[in-house]
């Protein structure tokens, strides 16, 4: 099964050794900032544990903000009608999830629960919001990548569900 | 198989809001409702925070306008603090005297008014028969002038409070004030590193939007009442009413109240023109209190205080109701945020079990 643009990082760079906030420096939605920006960064930044088994939000609850994992794993799965829960992605050290979140308050497509104990940055959309105000110059540069991240991954979705549909048309094809 | 299962289990658990849950969030909220009672029947403490937080929300924006230039909250802070002090320094040479000189002025005049009162009541029975009989049958007369110089006298006699409180708030609030500014992000940050995982995101979304609709509220309201209290001492000051600046600050404070607050402020301005001058310029100063709240309901509150307290108008009633029971005057000033703030919690709470259950 091909990786799910949605939520797998595809964006993912050889994981080194980083201490907690170093990440965000490595991070392609702050890839655009210079080191004066990037010194502001963790003053947004919330520095998060979760042990094993942990939910660190829910499909259906107002989303708020994104998550970068510094430690441990994450699974993210999808409820169906049915009600049967489908893993989507395990993502690792580095990768992020949520991020929409920091565009609207619509609920999360999916949860996110920590496979082992797991340390996350959260970045919020108040506290988004608010360095937009103090800092246009760097909140415009932050909202730019994170809308390349979006259409990246609309792209790749939009690229499977063409697949998709090819190979459903083909099956539907008569002999 | 057994890793779905698992999944399930734990999204399940953390879906049901058991009873356990809700002795854990009682708790807590008992806690903080312990807290805060603690907190506001310590005088000395919770006034000059009070003070100092609406301070912090009407500066604030300012703070963060100057984090635009790279100017830092601490030098911002620093920055604001020393326009402050000169402004603080120009009031206490400047602005204090004339407002000690009234204040000892009104002090030597109030006997006399006081008589001028009973005069003018008695000249108005004359001119009205009526009403002079109901006036003679609830001894009204006699309860104004009590009324008035019972208030002069704990106002007067309450003078040496002031000042010692005013000395003792002119130490703590400029010092709450410049942590509360400087650290501001940093206190919040602390705070929220308090919060389970569990409620983190839902307490960081209502707490900004406390913050904004707050923030907005207060320093709406500040910026309506102090136009409010400028149109009614110039106002009264073109009608040649004695203390037309003291008068324009109480109608200004007053007018704080949501309500009642303009009907409550027109009172003082009223019996001081009686008091002065009978019932010739009455209308007049009836028209300046008019034209004050058309101007506050046409013009302010809708551009000003455009994100009000967003309650309906009877629970702005019951809170300031409310308020006035706990805490006179400050009460029916600050509930109507509180009520505000606690509908803010309540319709968060609600929306989070609403999603927990779908």
């Amino acid at each position: 099964m091909p990786p799910d643009a949605t939520w797998t990082n595809i964006f993912k760079k050889n994981p080194e050794t980083f201490d907690d906030y170093k990440i965000l420096s490595e991070n392609v939605i702050f890839r655009e900032l210079n080191k004066r920006e990037l010194n502001r960064l963790p003053q947004i930044a919330h520095l998060r544990s979760y042990r094993s088994g942990e939910v660190i939000f829910q499909q259906g609850e107002p989303g708020v903000g994104m998550y970068i994992i510094t430690k441990g794993r994450i699974r993210i799965s999808q409820e169906n009608e049915r009600g049967e829960v489908e893993e989507l992605a395990v993502l690792e050290k580095e990768d992020f999830f949520g991020e929409m979140a920091l565009l609207n308050d619509l609920p999360r497509s999916a949860n996110a629960v920590a496979i082992e104990e797991s340390g996350l940055i959260g970045i919020f959309r108040p506290d988004l919001f608010d360095l937009i105000k103090r800092n246009p110059v760097m909140g415009s540069k932050i909202l730019l990548q994170l809308a390349r991240v979006i259409a990246e991954r609309l792209r790749q979705t939009n690229e499977a569900l063409c697949k998709l549909q090819d190979s459903a048309n083909m099956d539907l094809k008569p002999s | 198989m057994q890793e779905t299962t698992n999944v399930m289990a734990e999204l399940n658990q953390s879906r049901t809001f058991g009873w356990k849950n809700w002795l854990k969030v009682g708790g807590v909220l008992i806690t903080i409702l312990l807290v805060l009672l603690l907190f506001f029947s310590i005088e000395a403490l919770y006034l000059p925070v009070l003070i100092s937080l609406i301070i912090v929300y009407l500066v604030d924006p300012l703070i963060s306008y100057l984090e635009r230039f790279h100017i830092s909250r601490t030098v911002g802070t620093l920055i604001l603090f020393i326009i402050a002090g000169w402004l603080l320094l120009w009031f206490i040479i400047y602005l204090l005297p004339v407002i000690q000189r009234q204040v000892n002025e009104l002090q030597q005049d109030i006997p006399r008014y006081i008589s001028s009162l009973q005069v003018n009541l008695n000249k108005l029975n004359e001119s009205y028969p009526m009403l002079a009989k109901t006036m003679e049958d609830f001894d009204i007369t006699s309860r104004i002038t009590e009324g008035v110089r019972s208030i002069a006298l704990r106002l007067f006699s309450g003078s040496a409070l002031i000042i010692q409180y005013f000395i003792t708030l002119l130490i703590l609030v400029p010092l709450f004030t410049f942590f509360m500014l400087k650290d501001k992000r940093e206190i919040k940050r602390s705070l929220f590193r308090l919060v389970p995982n569990r409620y983190f995101e839902m307490s960081l979304n209502l707490s900004s939007k406390i913050d904004a609709q707050i923030g907005d509220y207060i320093r709406g309201k500040i910026v309506e009442s102090t136009i409010i209290g400028v149109v009614i001492a110039v106002g009264l000051y073109l009608l040649k009413i004695k203390y037309a600046i003291l008068l324009g600050v109480v109608g200004g404070l007053l007018n704080l109240i949501p309500y009642l607050g303009p009907v409550i402020g027109a009172i003082p301005g009223l019996l001081f023109a009686f008091m002065q001058k009978g019932t010739d310029p009455l209308l007049g100063v009836l028209a300046v209190y008019i034209v004050a709240q058309l101007l506050d309901n046409i013009v302010l509150i809708p551009t000003i205080v455009a994100r009000s307290a967003d309650l309906h108008p009877i629970l702005v009633l019951v809170a300031v109701i409310v308020g006035s029971y706990f805490m006179g005057i400050l009460g029916m000033i600050i509930f109507v945020p509180i009520v505000s703030i606690l509908k803010m919690i309540v319709t968060e709470v609600y929306i989070g079990l609403q999603s927990l259950k779908h």
